[in-house]
């Protein structure tokens, strides 16, 4: 279902000579400096002891100043979503792709390796890519024609003699690259040219939740293009909310509940749900309707069969048990994802419902600025009839009309307002505090729905990692 | 600017222009069981995402992403909507978004006695809430109507936007 599209590939222009032989780029640069002002340092320092007792200042969602030294200190230093490698599945296959604002591109080179680079040339800074998906076997800049090859090495630019010459060093002409690790088919980049962790550490225990997502079936999974919007919201509204608010479903969807058959919704077995603080800022939310995989188990039994073969032993134990109607996750920092059952229209009673599985990044534009990148996922082999009206399902509740996904917006648009206060808001995310943690025998803290503790381990690592 | 094609039946084609001008009255006006009265019972109402892509032959075929939509409707998901919409609770719409569909550059490609192709451009313009500078979206729509029971009724909408990245902070509204 994914990339439909026609393939085009350009070969290196004839009048460009070669000049090196064709290796690859190892060329990584630096991250620009940021030191936190006074005031940064103290508002964050009184955050960190605000949130040891519970509660968020509310000046962390919109402050610019804050904003500014996320964009150094959280974005340009943790393992960053980029694209699924359903999405560029042929060598020459490239997407464009964004860490914060800095500009990137993501290539299946012609060796089939996935690498980064930063789409931005070394001679000028021109950008290389102004379309958001292609396919090509080299890449030439638009504004003096270098040429590149898809490992990032120069190989060859116009009268290349008189230009360069051939006493120059050649490296400084290389594609500026970026550090790349793939977790089960997703790509994540990291702009430290020295990362502190790698991607299985900065994961960590959430690897355990992401599989249950990720990896239930040895197909694997296929994403659509992202549906992307800009909305007037600090991103870090979404990821508190998806690091662990299933609380809001009832009363922000109403509506959309509301559209449920009726023999779906029970009120008092809904209420049934684990939530997750997973470390490292990762969050989690697990719920269940009834006490069988029921979507999948109605749609897709052959899943549950499927996803013994792939998950761990406790990881599939957990699944069936605790996860079978609702999933609601947050990457640390801006990677969220959902797995829910959803109305479409053109079944009926339970069938109405269908699984819908979707991934989203907040792609921060400014303190009170977001654009959201939302695709639609589904493994590689769902029966044809369930790849369908899965997609009707997402469509209809969680894009920029669905019926649920619309409400989240003002939620999230009117705190990031609220943010513009003047006072020092300390705001109570206190759900569920009071509660003791259980043991399921699964990794992190664990605590009965409904609770903030998600949300609040988010709060937490991004306030360390801004002191850092 | 309002331009029709020559050689047509200048009656249809005064009638299916002020179609378009009652529909977006009625859509500006929330009036949505009108709307609904509009629409064949096969409505087929599309909006695939935009692609920014390098120059192709085939140039706006391969911008339309053929994997994802905006909107991807029947008349029963319409439905859905418009009775979500009705509700207090659906809070995208309460307050409602006020909105003015601009229509022009109409373009009637075919009609005859039973069925019109029509092609026109929409500047759509929304103010919420207490924000001073509305936003503002530009797409194409290609139309197919049907004429039943001595009415034209939209069978088919195709909606082009241009935009690859949405400037709506939601899609709560018909286009
Ligand atoms: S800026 Fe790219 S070749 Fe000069
Ligand atoms: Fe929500």
């Amino acid at each position: 279902m994914v990339q439909g599209d026609i393939k085009t590939i350009r070969n290196k222009p004839k009048e460009v000579n070669d000049i090196v032989s064709e290796d690859e780029s190892f060329r990584y640069e630096e991250i620009l400096e940021y030191n936190l002002s006074e005031r940064a340092f103290k508002m964050l320092g009184e955050a960190e002891s605000l949130i040891d007792d519970g509660y968020v200042p509310l000046y962390l969602l919109s402050d610019p100043e804050i904003y500014e030294a996320e964009r150094i200190k959280v974005f340009a230093s943790s393992w960053n979503f980029l694209a699924h490698e359903s999405e560029i599945p042929y060598p020459g296959d490239y997407v464009v792709r964004y860490i914060e604002q800095t500009p990137l591109i993501v290539v299946r080179g012609e060796d089939n390796k996935i690498r980064v680079f930063l789409n931005a040339c070394p001679h000028k800074g021109r950008e290389f890519v102004k379309a958001e998906i292609g396919n090509t076997s080299h890449i030439r800049c638009p504004y003096h024609g270098f040429v590149y090859n898809t490992k990032g090495k120069l190989v060859g630019c116009p009268v290349q003699k008189h230009a360069i010459g051939d006493v120059i060093n050649y490296n400084d002409f290389n594609m500026y690259r970026v550090n790349v690790e793939i977790y089960k088919g997703f790509i994540f980049a990291n702009l430290d040219p020295k990362p502190k962790n790698d991607l299985s550490t900065f994961l960590g225990d959430f690897k355990f939740y992401f599989d249950l997502v990720s990896n239930r079936s040895e197909a694997g999974l296929s994403f659509t293009n992202p549906q992307r919007w800009v909305v007037p919201f600090n991103w870090k509204a979404a990821a508190d909310n998806f690091a662990g608010d299933i609380y809001h479903a009832f009363t922000a969807h109403a509506t959309g509940y509301a559209l449920f058959p009726k023999e779906t919704i029970k009120a008092n077995t809904v209420l049934t749900g684990l939530q997750v603080d997973a470390g490292n800022g990762h969050g989690i939310a697990f719920s269940r309707i009834i006490d069988s995989p029921q979507w999948y188990g109605n749609w897709w039994p052959e899943l549950i069969r499927k996803a013994k073969n792939t998950l761990t032993e406790s990881e599939y134990k957990f699944w069936v048990k605790y996860s079978t109607s609702t999933i609601i996750g947050n990457v640390f920092p801006n990677f969220g994802f959902l797995n829910a059952g959803m109305p479409f229209k053109g079944g009926s009673t339970a069938e109405a419902i269908a699984p819908i599985l979707t991934f989203r990044v907040w792609n921060p534009i400014s303190h009170d600025k977001t654009q959201i990148w939302n695709w639609f996922a589904i493994e590689n082999d769902a029966p044809e009839d369930l790849k369908k009206y899965s997609y009707l399902a997402y469509q209809h509740s969680f894009t920029a009309n669905g019926v649920f996904e619309e409400d989240d917006m003002e939620n999230w648009i009117t705190q990031t307002h609220a943010g513009n206060s003047m006072l020092k808001l300390k705001l109570a995310e206190k759900v569920g505090e009071y509660k003791p943690l259980i043991d399921v025998g699964a990794p992190g803290n664990v605590q009965s729905y409904p609770s903030d503790i998600g949300s609040m381990s988010f709060w937490r690592e991004l306030v360390n990692k801004l002191l850092e | 600017m309002i331009y029709s094609s020559k050689n047509m039946d200048g009656n249809h084609i005064n009638d299916l222009i002020d179609v378009l001008l009652y529909e977006a009255e009625i859509l500006d006006n929330h009036q949505y069981d009108k709307w609904i009265d509009m629409l064949t019972e096969d409505i087929e109402y599309k909006m695939p995402v935009r692609i920014t892509r390098e120059k192709e032959d085939k140039e706006t075929d391969l911008e339309l992403s053929k994997s994802q939509y905006h909107f991807i409707d029947n008349k029963e998901s319409i439905l859905m909507r418009v009775n979500r919409y009705k509700n207090e609770y659906a809070w995208s719409e309460n307050p409602p978004s006020r909105t003015k569909h601009f229509i022009t550059n109409v373009r009637i490609e075919k009609v005859n006695e039973t069925e019109s192709i029509v092609k026109s451009y929409v500047l759509f313009y929304r103010s919420r809430r207490d924000n001073a500078y509305p936003e503002i979206f530009a797409y194409e729509r290609l139309d197919k109507f049907r004429y039943e029971n001595n009415k034209w009724k939209l069978a088919k909408r195709n909606i082009i936007p241009e935009n690859s990245v949405l400037p709506l902070m939601n899609l709560s509204n018909f286009l």
